[in-house]
């Protein structure tokens, strides 16, 4: 496992690094002062887009939980820049691995055997990295085995991880403890339920049955007599992750088949099972020459409610895109446009939702879309950094949309990149029902 | 041959007995006196296995020792570990070993002061595992896992039993499910102190500024 040196990884620097922002926001402040004193008229717009640049590069520099919350909670408020969606692709719990005496431990303690009396055979070394533990290949009969292991005390970590970039997060999006509150508890709720190994094993053969009899994609068998809340046990699932996929030159057809059957199973959970593997992670995903694809980790499921989801998914509804006032109407019910918001403010925020969605549910809207098209995800960037610049969306800044709504755009965004990466040409139906 | 195990039966039952005593009272008896009259046996067969309450708690902590070096020794893959996994393995069983007393010892941690690196109870304890380390760190300096430095390397068994005590004053006082913080605290500890014991930047700064000094190439 490679280790970034970049990247502070230790709570102390985590807590270092926002002390740092902290540091240089006030700077700004001084910096205002001063520009105020000479008379410069812009000074204040001038200090919100210090800061923002500030913390946005600050965060941008964060890992783990942190970066998580600010990456689901970014996604929301707009979508993000080119440059920072890389650096979340490496995002992950860089904790060095563990050691084998430990997981040793771990096996003792849960299973009363060592890893070499449980199976067959366990390899000492591990063999990658999962968000909040290490994988482990072993043996038993015939069966190629995938053993998760858990890292110590990672529930705690996550909690403390949150408590940092709480106030962070309040000042990014310019909102208050209260305003933000909603959004807190889901993300907490989520990253708290990625540590559950128990529930995640029972999520990962819920999905996985449901999907069973989906084309072109399989799932690893779960092993619950070898699973408990530390460790999981699956089948060691062959092929490769996106990089090295691509990296072996499928042919068009290869890769439109391949991404027309992740659009189909998105397609499929949202619609038919009203819950989505929420981590649409880059890793999660493994490719075969022919097409297939394997699909782990459900460590991440967003259940949508059923009242939420007959009325969020009307965005995709081409009548309402004809007609502003139905539009709004749809944006009140979604909590997009509040009751309390002035004439003003209300065309304000209409305006740059109604922007941001028209782009982001396009590929719904067209019969067939090709991911390829550079043009589009530049737009879609550059909206997001004009957006995470802009002070009138921060000063709007109350708490808009529900909370289901930051794990779904969040899945979507990264179905999309992923779509993008793949430069795949799907037919983008959905089987929604319109009213 | 009976005779013979009669006399560690009687260690045996001091020392158990004692250490319920303590956990049952929170303090020692009055005198062995006292304590002998209770186990109905002559205070004179006490002082045949020990000078005082004091020695039957040298002599608890050295069973903790032996409990876990018997573990070890009788774990298969044991063998084959290198040095920092020999004594990872060794701290995770030792709190293993803890936890099967643990009323005991949070009973003893809570009397040595934080600075204390030679709590008495852990004397005969301590002696034995400084010779236990001495000999893994010399299989690791042979392997080359961890490097030799004149004047520091005859220390580094020290860093670990100060580590030790650390990691058991971490264990003490872990209010965490499983004591899964400490189970991190021996991890990251431990990763450190092998990190450091390892050839790094460290032995080239030591032997730049060396160069430097000795040519005056500065």
């Amino acid at each position: 496992m490679k280790e970034q040196s970049k990247i502070p990884t230790s709570k102390v620097k985590r807590a270092a690094k926002l002390i740092g922002t902290g540091a240089k926001v006030g700077g700004n402040y001084v910096k205002y002062y001063a520009n105020k004193v000479i008379g410069d008229k812009n000074a204040k717009d001038k200090l919100d887009k210090d800061n923002a640049e500030d913390i946005y590069q600050s965060l941008s520099e964060l890992k783990g939980s942190a970066l998580k919350m600010a990456q689901v909670m970014s996604m929301d408020k707009s979508m993000l820049p080119k440059a920072m969606t890389d650096k979340f692709a490496q995002a992950q719990y860089n904790a060095p691995p563990l050691s084998y005496p430990l997981v040793v431990k771990t096996f003792r303690q849960m299973f009363g055997k060592t890893p070499t009396e449980l199976f067959d055979s366990f390899e000492k070394e591990a063999k990658h990295a999962a968000s909040i533990g290490q994988v482990h290949l072993a043996t038993q009969g015939d069966l190629k085995l995938a053993v998760k292991v858990q890292y110590p005390g990672v529930a705690d970590s996550v909690k403390s991880d949150l408590k940092l970039v709480k106030p962070i997060a309040m000042q990014m999006l310019h909102m208050k403890e209260k305003e933000i509150k909603q959004y807190m508890q889901e993300v907490e709720g989520k990253l708290l339920e990625e540590t559950d190994y128990v529930l995640e094993l029972k999520q990962s053969m819920e999905v996985a049955s449901a999907c069973s009899g989906l084309n072109g994609v399989y799932f690893p068998k779960y092993y619950p007599e070898f699973s408990n809340k530390r460790v999981i046990t699956m089948d060691w699932i062959e092929g490769m992750h996106l990089k090295d996929f691509l990296a072996t030159n499928p042919s068009q057809e290869i890769r439109n088949r391949v991404g027309q059957r992740l659009w189909d199973f998105y397609d499929y959970q949202v619609n038919e099972l009203n819950l989505i593997h929420a981590d649409p992670h880059p890793g999660n995903f493994l490719f075969q020459e022919d097409g297939s694809l394997g699909i782990i980790d459900f460590g991440c499921v967003k259940r949508i409610p059923k009242d939420f989801y007959t009325v969020y998914f009307q965005l995709l509804n081409p009548t309402y895109h004809m007609n502003d006032d139905k539009l709004k109407a749809l944006y009140h019910k979604l909590e997009f446009l509040l009751e309390s918001d002035d004439k003003k403010t209300e065309e304000l925020v209409f305006s740059i939702f109604k922007e941001s969605m028209d782009l982001l549910i396009y590929p719904f809207t067209q019969e067939k879309f090709d991911f390829a098209d550079e043009a589009y995800f530049d737009r879609i960037y550059k909206k997001g950094e004009e957006l995470s610049k802009s002070k009138d969306v921060r000063k709007g800044g109350k708490a808009r949309g529900s909370r289901h709504i930051l794990y779904i755009n969040r899945t979507y965004f990264g179905l999309f990149s992923i779509l993008h990466e793949l430069s795949a040409e799907i037919t983008t139906t959905t089987s929604f029902e319109f009213e | 041959m009976t005779d013979q195990k009669e006399n560690t039966d009687w260690k045996e039952r001091f020392k158990n007995a004692f250490v319920l005593y303590l956990i049952r009272n929170g303090e020692r008896p009055v005198t062995v006196f006292k304590f002998c009259e209770e186990l109905e046996v002559d205070e004179s067969v006490f002082y045949e296995y020990y000078n005082s309450f004091r020695s039957v708690e040298k002599e608890v902590w050295l069973t903790f020792y032996e409990e876990v070096k018997h573990a070890l020794d009788r774990d298969s893959e044991y063998s084959s570990y290198s040095t920092h996994e020999k004594y990872l393995s060794f701290l995770y069983t030792l709190i293993e070993v803890y936890k099967q007393n643990r009323s005991y010892v949070v009973l003893r941690y809570a009397e040595v002061d934080r600075r204390s690196l030679r709590p008495w109870f852990m004397e005969s304890f301590r002696e034995e595992f400084a010779i236990w380390t001495k000999e893994i760190l010399d299989e690791g300096i042979e392997s080359k896992e961890i490097v030799s430095r004149p004047l520091i390397s005859s220390k580094y068994h020290e860093a670990l039993w100060v580590q030790l005590l650390y990691v058991s004053r971490v264990w003490v006082n872990d209010e965490s499910e499983d004591f899964q913080v400490t189970d991190a605290a021996v991890e990251k500890s431990s990763a450190l102190l092998f990190e450091l014991m390892k050839s790094g930047p460290v032995d080239l700064l030591i032997d730049f500024v060396k160069f430097a000094y000795q040519n005056k190439a500065y």
